[in-house]
């Protein structure tokens, strides 16, 4: 199934790119699409999705078609669903 | 009360449907707070004038530099190296005699957020540090005032309309230290001000409630799309260091 992904802030700005789009087997969690497009990604990319014991941050937004997931690992995901991926940003 | 100048002056705006005599009243009787008066707190300082606030805080340490001025609205190239509130102040005033002001050359911390905060009824968080926006999230959820925090990067923006007792605080959106983020960040002035102006209109629906302010959800607004968007955030965080280590006055 496809799922979309969009990268906002500095994660975007990271990867010089916002919208990925991966195919994957069902069933699959949130998190384990967040694994899978970690693979990929540079080092200062996982650093904005990932704490020092190599966990999400938690002050990392998961949104999954506009609702906030906190439960990473029950939260499954459907074909053609929407997660975007918004780190902190406080520009003033 | 509002007197003949106020209502010929907000005759346009109390056309909305919704919006009468009465919520201009209440925006009269308001006091607002705004922390910084940048490129987001600037254009945020300005709608809240123009749409009759009755009184503004502002907060803002430091002069005015040249390479302020791609955002920073209420300022002008003839006062560089002049305080910012002070600038800011100024142009406020021209636009509107009736309002009061109270500036400060301060940026707020823990020693001065309670004089600062002091009578305001609404704050509009437009800092560029999380250190700031925290103690201003702090201060809103001891002393019960909503607090509307706005903030962008690049072409990109958010506004979180945060009711105390009711709404997730900052601290629960963020529970750990964003130790990314960096005080020198892309902006367009033209995206601040596009986000302060979702600020303000969020604002204003939580003061008059002449229509449902968007209470439990984050505003993003992206110019790339362009889109503004409605994120529906988690309930309130039960684990909340902020929420349950203060205790409203």
């Amino acid at each position: 199934m496809k799922i979309n992904l969009q990268y906002k802030g500095q994660l975007s700005a990271e990867c010089d790119y916002s919208n990925e789009t991966i195919t994957i087997d069902y069933p699959v969690s949130v998190l384990d699409v967040l694994n899978i497009i970690l693979e990929n990604k540079t080092t200062e990319f996982r650093k904005l999705v990932l704490n020092e014991d190599n966990i999400p941050t938690r002050s990392l937004l998961i949104i999954k078609d506009n609702l906030q997931v906190l439960d990473l690992r029950h939260t499954m995901v459907e074909e053609d669903c929407q997660i975007n991926l918004l780190p902190p940003i406080a520009g003033g | 009360m509002l007197n003949k100048k106020d209502q010929e002056t907000y005759s346009w705006q109390m056309d909305l449907p919704g919006f009468g005599e009465r919520e201009q009243t209440i925006l009269k009787n308001t006091t607002a707070l705004v922390t910084r008066v940048g490129g987001l707190g600037g254009p945020v300082a300005q709608s809240l004038v123009a749409a009759g606030i009755g009184k503004i805080i502002l907060a803002h340490k430091g002069d005015l530099r040249r390479d302020d001025l791609n955002r920073q609205i209420l300022m002008s190239s003839k006062w560089i190296g002049r305080p910012r509130v002070n600038c800011a102040s100024l142009t406020l005033n021209n636009f509107n005699e009736d309002i009061e002001i109270i500036s400060h050359n301060d940026n707020v911390s823990e020693d001065n957020i309670d004089e600062i905060i002091s009578g305001s009824n609404i704050v509009f968080s437009c800092a560029p540090l999380f250190s700031e926006r925290f103690v201003l999230n702090n201060a809103c959820i001891r002393s019960n005032i909503p607090l509307v925090d706005c903030s962008m990067y690049a072409m990109e923006g958010r506004v979180i309309p945060i009711v105390p007792g009711i709404s997730q605080c900052l601290r629960c959106i963020y529970p750990d230290e964003p130790t990314h983020w960096k005080r020198k960040f892309p902006v367009m002035g033209a995206v601040s001000a596009l986000v302060a102006q979702i600020g303000v209109i969020e604002g204003i629906k939580i003061l008059t409630n002449f229509m449902p302010p968007n209470i439990g959800s984050m505003i993003t607004i992206d110019a790339n799309e362009p889109s503004i968007e409605k994120i529906k955030l988690a309930h309130k965080n039960i684990n909340c260091k902020t929420c349950n280590s203060i205790s409203p006055r």
